[in-house]
């Protein structure tokens, strides 16, 4: 199966975008997730490098963020 | 004119006492809590906005979604299956049939790319969550379920029996306790305000009830898994929003002081407004009614809404 990412230019996305949602394939789906998870890992990176703003504040004090693996 | 009674058929009113809510949800019981004139207008009357609710779209899509694919990891299906799934749902949901056209939101941090975004960032963010899906005897994973349950309370005038009527997410175990699960999503920031905010609140603690009673699932409250949805990016927080029996018991006790209130404005027809509450929530839909003359606002409420029957016998889900 072919990279989807291959495929994931903005046009290919505004395409699938406006096409019915009864006419996607699979692949259609794929591009669109393979290319939020590419957004993801490069917004991961920049909150893990501190270039984004972060929370707050903590949860509440009894949650157990070991427990709930965040 | 204050003092009309529904026009279409709601089979969670009395047949006896037209105005009297016998089957309550969060919703209806929130809307007499905050402003009965507001649980008039909404509940009673059935009046709601013409256009679609951005924010009420978004997170009812986001359930839906998360709701396919919870199914589809209990039948055996892979993340990978699930989220595309979840996304195809999504996509089906936000798409307008009717103009056969893309939802078109006027907001610029919820819409249909940042909902589909959303739900991709969040399913992967939970892949392997700590929170296990209760199974139910039906072998059915325990969500989107509808509950109800009969009160001990009674109507005075007609001597029938209330219910409470509720809808939960998704019910599940961490460690070894249960808990109803539930998503939230805001544009703001997620602090420890966020989830303070839900102690005490209507919604949460009927919840606890319903699960219990109306379900045999003991909960010790909610967790909250909330949805920072910015314009470039989605942030997840968990937090627990627990509920001690007593606190439960305290919540059951008083929904039978405000079913007697509801009562007394159903048998005189009259729900009076709470002109303190009009600015909660960032303003009420129905202010620009109420600020007119009583004389006028039928016309105004006719013209400026639409209907629709809120009925909290309708079963969503599994019951």
């Amino acid at each position: 199966m072919s990279n989807p990412l291959d495929e994931a230019k903005p046009q290919s996305l505004d395409a699938i975008f406006s096409m019915d949602p009864l006419d996607l394939q699979d692949k259609d789906i794929a591009v669109i997730v393979a290319e939020l998870r590419r957004q993801r890992v490069t917004w991961l990176a920049a909150e893990a490098a501190g270039k984004t703003r972060a929370p707050k504040a903590a949860a509440p004090k009894d949650l157990s963020l070991g427990d709930l693996e965040l | 004119m204050t003092q009309q009674v529904p026009q279409q058929v709601n089979s969670s009113f009395s047949a006896q006492l037209p105005t009297l809510q016998l089957a309550w949800d969060s919703t209806s019981l929130g809307a007499f809590k905050s402003c009965p004139r507001l649980y008039q207008y909404s509940i009673l009357l059935g009046y709601t906005s013409r256009h679609l609710n951005v924010h009420l779209a978004f997170g009812l899509w986001t359930h839906s979604a998360r709701e396919v694919y919870d199914h589809a990891r209990a039948q055996g299906k892979s993340h990978d299956e699930g989220v595309t799934l979840a996304v195809r749902k999504a996509m089906e949901l936000s798409w307008d049939r009717e103009l056969r056209r893309p939802w078109a939101s006027d907001d610029k941090n919820k819409n249909r790319w940042t909902l589909i975004r959303t739900l991709v960032w969040f399913l992967d963010q939970f892949e392997n969550d700590p929170i296990q899906t209760i199974i139910l005897a039906n072998g059915k994973p325990a969500v989107e379920l509808s509950f109800r349950f009969h009160t001990h309370y009674q109507a005075r005038a007609t001597g029938e029996t209330y219910l409470y009527c509720g809808h939960l997410d998704r019910v599940g175990t961490l460690g070894e306790s249960n808990y109803i699960v539930d998503i939230k999503t805001s544009k703001h920031t997620i602090d420890q305000g966020f989830f303070a905010k839900y102690t005490p609140d209507n919604q949460f603690t009927g919840y606890t009830l319903g699960a219990k009673v109306a379900l045999s699932i003991p909960v010790k409250g909610l967790i909250v898994d909330a949805a920072q949805v910015a314009v470039t990016f989605s942030r997840f927080e968990r937090g627990l929003v627990e509920r001690t029996p007593d606190q439960v018991e305290e919540w059951y006790n008083d929904l039978g002081h405000w079913l007697r209130l509801a009562e007394v404005y159903a048998e005189k027809g009259y729900w009076p407004q709470n002109d303190k509450a009009c600015q909660n929530y960032g303003g009420c839909a129905f202010q620009g009614i109420c600020s007119k003359s009583p004389t006028v606002r039928d016309k105004w409420l006719n013209a400026s809404f639409a209907k629709r029957v809120w009925d909290p016998l309708q079963v969503r889900g599994d019951i």
